[in-house]
C-alpha cells in the first residue's frame, strides 16, 4: 500500500512537472502557427486582394494551422453582415488558450480587428508590424522553453520525491 | 439564374433594426439611400419613403424618422465591402461597390488624392443602394423590332436611373439564346457573376468579361472570343468609344448603353455614332417607354 502511494505522489508530481513544460512547448508552437498564419495572410492580400472569408477558408485547410482551431469556429460563423473583428475576437476567446498571457492574446485579438480594414498597403504595413511584434514573442517564448521546461519537469520530479520523504 | 435570395442577403447588410422595415418593402424598391445623421430614404422609383420612430414605413417625413448614426454607417461600410477594404479599393475608388445579384452601391464622402489621382474616399457620408433586377420581356419590344432581322449596332441612351441596364440585360439574354455574344460587364451589373457563375440569365451563348475595363474587354473579346456582337454598358469616355470603333471595324456588332437625354446629344459625344444603325431612346422612367430611331433617317 505504502509503495503504491508513493509510486502515486511521484507520477502526480512528475505529471504536474510536465504539463507546465508541455504549456510552454504549445505556447512555442502556437505563436509559430500565428507567425506562419500571417505570412498566409500577407501573401494572399498582396498577390490575390483575397477577401476575408476566403482567406479564412483557406486558413482552415491548411494542415500546418491545425493548432489555431479558432479559425475554424470564425470560418463556421462567418456570414453576411457579420461584424469580422468581434467575431475573430469572440473565437479566441471561447478557446480558452490557457497556454498564452493576456497580453499574447490582446495580440492575437488584435489581428483580427486589423484584418480588412485597410487597403492592401495598409494591410501589409500592418501584418509586417504584427510579425515584428510577434517574433519577439516568439523569441521569448523559445527562450523561456528552453530554461524553462526542463526545470519544469525536474521541479515536479523534485517535489515528488520531497513529498514522499516527508511522507515516509 | 437569380432569386429573391440575393434581395434576402443585400438585406443582412443593413443594421438589424431596420431590416424588418425594408423587408415588407423590399419587392418594390428601386434604390435606398443612406447618408449620415440623415433619415434613410427608401425610393420606389420616384416616390420616397421613410421609416418613422415605430419602425413603420412612412410617406411623410418629420425630424423623429429614422436616421443612422455614424458607428452604423461605418459597420455598413465594412459590411458592403465584405470586411475587406483591400479587396475593394479600386471599386471604392471608382465610387461605388457591385453586390452579389448585380445590386450596385454609389459611394460618396472625401476624396483622398494623391499626384492628382483618387486613391481613397474617407468619412463616407452617403450611399446609394440601386437595386438590381431582372425583367424578362423588358426588352423583347427592342429585340422583335431591331433584332429579328439579324444583327445590328445599336445604341440604347437615356438620363440615369431610367431603366437601361435592365433592357441591355434583358436584350442580353434575348440575343444570347441566337448569336455569339460577349458581354463586357466591368460593373457585374448585366449578368452579375459570382465566382464564375452568371447570377442573371445572359442567355446559351453568352461569355461574360466580368471586371474587364471596357478598353480592356472590348480589346479582348474582339481578338479571343470572335463574337457576333459585344454588349456593354455605359459607354463614355473617349478611349472606349476608340475601342468600341475598331470592334465595329471587325465586323463585329456593338449594343451599348450611354448616358444622353437627347439624340443631339449623342450626335455632340459620339463622333461615328451614324455607324450605329438604330437608337433607342429611353424616357426618364421606366413607365414613358422608348423611342427608336432610324441613324439614316436622322
Amino acid at each position: 500500500m505504502k509503495n503504491v502511494l508513493i509510486i502515486l505522489i511521484m507520477l502526480i508530481c512528475t505529471l504536474i512537472g510536465g504539463y507546465f513544460s508541455v504549456r510552454l512547448h504549445k505556447k512555442c508552437r502556437f505563436l509559430k502557427a500565428v507567425a506562419f498564419m500571417l505570412e498566409e495572410v500577407g501573401l494572399m492580400i498582396e498577390f490575390e486582394s483575397a477577401e476575408v472569408s476566403e482567406i479564412i477558408k483557406r486558413l482552415t485547410m491548411m494542415q500546418r494551422l491545425s493548432e489555431l482551431d479558432f479559425l475554424n469556429k470564425i470560418s463556421d460563423e462567418i456570414n453576411v453582415g457579420t461584424e469580422f473583428g468581434l467575431l475573430w475576437e469572440n473565437a479566441v476567446e471561447s478557446q480558452q488558450y490557457s497556454f498564452l498571457n493576456s497580453e499574447e492574446k490582446d495580440f492575437i485579438k488584435d489581428i483580427g480587428r486589423k484584418l480588412g480594414k485597410s487597403d492592401i498597403k495598409g494591410q501589409l504595413n500592418a501584418i509586417k508590424f504584427e510579425q515584428l511584434e510577434l517574433e519577439k514573442m516568439i523569441r521569448s517564448a523559445d527562450d523561456d522553453e528552453r530554461r524553462k521546461s526542463k526545470l519544469y519537469r525536474s521541479l515536479g520530479l523534485l517535489c515528488g520525491a520531497f513529498i514522499v520523504i516527508i511522507l515516509i | 439564374m437569380r432569386t429573391d435570395d440575393d434581395l434576402q442577403e443585400l438585406i443582412q447588410y443593413f443594421p438589424e433594426r431596420i431590416r424588418e422595415c425594408i423587408r415588407t418593402l423590399a419587392v418594390k424598391l428601386t434604390e435606398i439611400r443612406l447618408r449620415r445623421e440623415k433619415p434613410i430614404i427608401l425610393m420606389e422609383n420616384a416616390e420616397m419613403f421613410f421609416i418613422d420612430p415605430q419602425y413603420r414605413i412612412t410617406k411623410v417625413y418629420d425630424k423623429s424618422c429614422i436616421k443612422l448614426s455614424s458607428s452604423e454607417m461605418e459597420s455598413f461600410f465594412y459590411a458592403i465591402c465584405r470586411n475587406s477594404i483591400h479587396s475593394f479599393q479600386e471599386d471604392i475608388c471608382s465610387g461605388f461597390i457591385t453586390l452579389t445579384g448585380g445590386h450596385r452601391i454609389g459611394l460618396c464622402g472625401t476624396a483622398v488624392r494623391d499626384n492628382g489621382k483618387i486613391t481613397n474616399i474617407k468619412n463616407i457620408s452617403g450611399f446609394n443602394i440601386r437595386i438590381s433586377r431582372e425583367i424578362f420581356g423588358s426588352g423583347e419590344d427592342i429585340f422583335n423590332n431591331i433584332f429579328s432581322g439579324g444583327l445590328r449596332n445599336v445604341l440604347i441612351a437615356g438620363v440615369p436611373s431610367c431603366g437601361k441596364t435592365t433592357i441591355l440585360r434583358d436584350l442580353c439574354r434575348l440575343i444570347g439564346n441566337r448569336y455569339k455574344v460577349s458581354v463586357i460587364d466591368e460593373r457585374s451589373e448585366i449578368a452579375a457573376v459570382y465566382v464564375g457563375i452568371p447570377q442573371n440569365d445572359v442567355g446559351l451563348n453568352t461569355d461574360v468579361f466580368d471586371g474587364y475595363s471596357k478598353a480592356d474587354g472590348l480589346e479582348m473579346a474582339v481578338r479571343v472570343m470572335s463574337p457576333d456582337i459585344i454588349i456593354f454598358d455605359e459607354a463614355g469616355s473617349q478611349n472606349e468609344f476608340g475601342y468600341m470603333e475598331h470592334a465595329m471595324n471587325c465586323g463585329i456588332r456593338i449594343c451599348a448603353s450611354i448616358h444622353a437625354s437627347s439624340v443631339e446629344e449623342i450626335e455632340y459625344r459620339l463622333p461615328f455614332w451614324s455607324r450605329f444603325d438604330y437608337i433607342v431612346m429611353l424616357g426618364r422612367t421606366p413607365r414613358q417607354g422608348c423611342r427608336i430611331y432610324r441613324t439614316d433617317e436622322i
